[in-house]
């Protein structure tokens, strides 16, 4: 399936949701890519699941906050397994879902300009 | 991914990218092979990131040359167990290979002083046959 690119190019001042994407695979790449900051902002980024009895969207991950100071790449991967590699800023151990959607909460008004995107990665 | 030489052997004195690679396999290696001590190399894993158009670092580690043991071997894989050194010249780094994104090798030198090596890479395999 394609990658995703679930957040184009834009500053930030308050908590931002993705519009819906579908996923069908046991895990992703998710890439916040932050080029700007004013201040320091905080983010954290969470992977939600909608709930269509309820309505609800769900979170599924909650990732650690960040709090770029410039522009710099964080890496969190979603998995079925439990997962930790070095090389990614965090890991969480969850089910992705067909119907998902990326929030990116800001703790305060300082602005970030980001990307967000859901990259496929290869089986073993 | 057949095995293929991303950058051939020969002296470098200056920061070099390889060119872009995919990968469909859960694993890739990478094998770099020095022939004379130099000045001191990071090898570094990057991937295009479609979003901001532009490299990502998303790996990187100072290469331990030593014309002893001249090949030495990375192998990225996304296995869950935690084996991450197998020997001085052979590690193991828990990674996801991304599989539309394209991904490339890069040699950083801190200094001029020429080093010569060659970089390989392939879908991974039990060992490296052979490095060029």
């Amino acid at each position: 399936m394609a990658d995703q690119t679930l957040l184009t190019s834009a500053a930030h001042t308050a908590t931002v949701n993705s519009a819906e994407f579908s996923w069908d695979r046991a895990k992703a790449y998710m890439v916040l890519d932050v080029t700007a900051v004013t201040s320091t902002p905080g983010l954290t980024p969470k992977i939600q699941v909608y709930d269509a009895t309820s309505g609800q969207w769900i979170t599924i991950a909650s990732y650690t906050q960040v709090n770029p100071t410039g522009a710099v790449t964080y890496t969190f991967c979603a998995s079925d397994q439990s997962f930790a590699p070095s090389t990614v800023t965090e890991t969480k151990q969850c089910y992705l879902t067909a119907r998902m959607r990326v929030r990116i909460e800001h703790a305060d008004t300082d602005s970030a300009t980001y990307t967000v995107s859901f990259l496929e990665v290869n089986a073993t | 991914m057949a095995p293929r030489i991303v950058m051939p052997r020969e002296f470098r004195e200056a920061s070099e990218y390889s060119p872009p690679f995919y990968s469909r396999a859960g694993k890739i290696v990478v094998g770099i092979t020095t022939e004379v001590t130099g000045s001191d190399v990071t090898l570094g894993l990057q991937m295009w990131l479609e979003a901001a158009q532009d490299w990502r670092t998303s790996w990187t580690a100072a290469l331990p040359i030593d014309t002893a043991g001249p090949v030495t071997r990375y192998t990225f894989h996304n296995h869950v167990f935690g084996i991450t050194t197998y020997s001085v010249t052979d590690f193991f780094v828990k990674a996801y290979i991304p599989r539309n994104a394209a991904m490339r090798l890069f040699m950083e030198h801190d200094t001029a002083v020429p080093v010569m090596y060659s970089v390989m890479v392939e879908d991974c395999v039990s060992a490296i046959e052979a490095v060029a």
